[in-house]
């Protein structure tokens, strides 16, 4: 019987590095200075609206009660459930055709990425006015087909009111630059092809070794793709406003004006900008820790 | 450690012992570079053969059609006389462990070996025994729960060795595994690798660049050249009787010394008529007479006798210590320098500076003609 007996050190996990005494002289001043140019420019306006949410000119009193109504408000929960549903939707979509596009690519043809990697950023350059009358067209097109044909089906099932299909389409285009970039990014950094040669050579199946050996561990660019993918969709205004929906952004506009002065508004997007915050600061904090990971293996 | 009661039940359920490799006249071409190029070898049960080139020369692409990640053009694969050409890599039952650092990066240790069984459905339980004896197995016991990075790549590499057993491979595939890791621990894990393989008897075959290497641990080492097989012959006959002028100027270090083709299979250089092996020129011919380091001696002489250029006459120009033996290098009268390995006792005989006569050693030479 054999063993090994004699093993290497293992790699310093976490070795500490030399710390750093904080040395004011030291201070670059004009890093500062940009760094505070930069901090007003975004933090006035948000100042700003948080004032004006929470203070009444005409009584002149403090009150958060803007933010206690957000979630009693008419339509707020409909079209947040409906904004959430179109974006999960527009997520899954986005990712079965990107996810095994760009693996077969980076296997198979490599050559063809600069050209996969051209189509996903045309959405980039397309206006969406332009997408939007089009797509206007078309569905219209579809509704003056004979009822009951399946076309004339198809155009009244894309714009069901209660859960429109035609936008988590539409928004897989414009989201598409954002998911791409986040999944080549994780793509370029894993070794893909020994990962799926190991999985495939220990009796894996094609599904299986995706599930089991690739998703894993593009989880970070699958993720910030995802939150990009839902913060746009969250945000997009134009599209559902042209083609009559109602998902949160544009109740915000529309319904969420009529109560308490206006105020109710800018407290649901204030509210909504600092969760979109939260969510990105998850995504650095998780990209970090696998980076963390990846530099103590490359060290060893 | 008592290593071998409890490593003993991975070893009897995790290997299907013993199966013969036949690759047959594979082709292969990429574009218009031709890797393969009528490959042949067979590997008897429980061999390990080495398959060692130059850069290009097809080793690496005659492993991947074995293990199912390359087809071939033309030709076949056959493991226990079946043939497994155009089957799945999923489906083959074969073992690898790659040149990089391959094991999964989300997974433990111990979840990396136990990818496989889990693909097989292994019970849980079993799974989880199995993975911590084979880790046992390869000196990684109690590091089930590390995450490869955490572990050095020595270490790595024998996670992925203990993943590459656990599937029960009917044969091993090994991808330059050390290659990436320092000489300390490469020579440290070569061993190991060497002792698992006899121990379960697994047909291994193993790709490297790396001579020593190769001829160190495999039972046979297939030289490849082009894409086609030069030579394939235990580590001694390569180096003692190369087949092929191609291999005997790639397996270790060949003088070529300047020639002439004095009768029929005989050869005359530095002053000594030596028999030919292979293929020998027309009489008269100039040749290339290829003799190794340790088939040379060397005589001191007279400085007077060194000036007149005499065939295989020169000075010493280094003196390199190897340890037992000393490598002299010898600048001969024509400006080419030859190397001779002395016992280091006698080296001292011969500073550097000094006269000396070449005396190769009364052995079969190979020859190529000068062009």
């Amino acid at each position: 019987m054999t063993t090994i007996s004699e093993i290497e050190a293992p790699a310093a996990v976490g070795a500490a590095a030399p710390k750093r005494r904080f040395d004011l002289r030291k201070v670059r001043w004009w890093r500062v200075a940009v760094l505070g140019v930069l901090g007003v420019y975004f933090v006035v306006p948000l100042a700003a609206s948080f004032w004006f949410t929470v203070y009444d000119s005409h009584t002149r009193t403090f009150s958060l009660s803007p933010y206690g109504q957000i979630f009693s408000a008419p339509g707020f929960g409909t079209s947040v459930r409906m904004t959430v549903e179109v974006a999960l939707l527009t997520i899954v979509i986005l990712y079965a055709l990107l996810v095994p596009a760009m693996i077969a690519v980076h296997l198979r043809l490599p050559k063809l990425r600069p050209v996969l990697e051209s189509l996903a950023m045309v959405p980039l350059v397309l206006s969406p006015v332009a997408l939007v009358v089009g797509i206007q067209t078309v569905l219209g097109w579809g509704l003056n087909q004979n009822p009951g044909t399946p076309l004339f089906q198809l155009a009244v099932d894309l714009q069901n009111q209660n859960f429109p299909l035609i936008l988590p389409i539409v928004y897989v285009l414009i989201a598409l630059p954002f998911a791409y970039r986040s999944l080549e990014a994780g793509l370029r950094a894993v070794d893909l092809r020994t990962l799926v040669e190991a999985s495939r050579g220990l009796g894996a199946s094609w599904p299986v070794t995706i599930w089991r050996a690739v998703l894993p561990n593009l989880r970070t660019g699958l993720l910030s793709g995802a939150i990009l993918t839902l913060a746009l969709v969250f945000g997009e205004y134009t599209i559902s406003s042209i083609l009559q929906f109602l998902p949160f952004s544009v109740w915000i506009v529309q319904d969420g004006q009529g109560a308490t002065s206006g105020q109710l508004a800018p407290a649901v997007s204030l509210l909504s900008l600092l969760l979109s915050w939260a969510v990105l600061f998850l995504v650095s904090f998780l990209g970090g820790r696998r980076a963390v990971g990846r530099t103590d293996r490359s060290s060893s | 450690m008592n290593a071998t009661a409890s490593a003993a039940p991975a070893k009897d359920a995790a290997l299907a012992r013993g199966v013969g490799l036949e690759l047959s006249g594979l082709h292969r071409s990429f574009g218009a570079a031709r890797a393969l190029d009528g490959f042949d070898l067979a590997l008897a049960p429980g061999e390990l053969v080495a398959l060692l080139g130059p850069s290009g020369c097809g080793k690496t692409t005659a492993l991947r059609i074995v293990a199912g990640f390359d087809q071939p053009d033309r030709g076949a694969v056959f493991v226990d006389g079946a043939d497994l050409t155009r089957l799945s890599a999923a489906k083959r039952d074969m073992g690898m462990v790659f040149q990089s650092y391959s094991l999964f990066p989300h997974l433990t240790a111990g979840q990396n070996v136990s990818y496989g069984p889990r693909l097989r459905k292994v019970p849980s339980g079993e799974r989880d025994k199995q993975a911590a004896e084979l880790l046992e197995l390869v000196g990684m016991a109690g590091m089930q729960g590390r995450y490869p990075h955490q572990l050095s790549g020595g270490q790595q590499q024998r996670v992925a060795l203990a993943r590459a057993l656990a599937v029960r491979p009917k044969v091993l595939l090994l991808d330059e595994p050390l290659s990436a890791l320092d000489a300390k621990v490469r020579l440290q894990l070569r061993d190991e690798i060497r002792r698992i393989q006899q121990e379960f008897g697994i047909t291994t075959l193993f790709v490297t660049h790396d001579q020593e290497e190769a001829l160190s641990m495999a039972d046979r080492v297939a030289v490849m050249k082009d894409g086609k097989l030069e030579q394939c012959a235990a580590p001694a006959e390569l180096y003692d009787r190369p087949a092929t002028a191609f291999v005997a100027e790639f397996v270790g270090t060949m003088n070529h010394l300047v020639g002439q083709i004095a009768a029929d299979r005989l050869v005359r250089v530095a002053g000594r008529e030596l028999a030919v092996d292979g293929e020998c020129p027309a009489e008269g011919t100039k040749v290339k007479v290829l003799i190794r380091p340790e088939g040379l001696d060397l005589e001191p002489i007279g400085d007077a006798a060194a000036t007149a250029g005499l065939p295989g006459e020169g000075q010493i120009l280094l003196a390199t210590f190897l340890g037992a033996t000393t490598r002299l290098t010898v600048r001969l009268g024509d400006g080419s320098e030859a190397k001779a390995d002395l016992p280091s006792h006698r080296a001292a005989e011969f500073p550097v500076g000094s006269s000396v006569r070449l005396l190769p050693a009364p052995r079969p030479v190979l020859v190529v003609a000068e062009g």
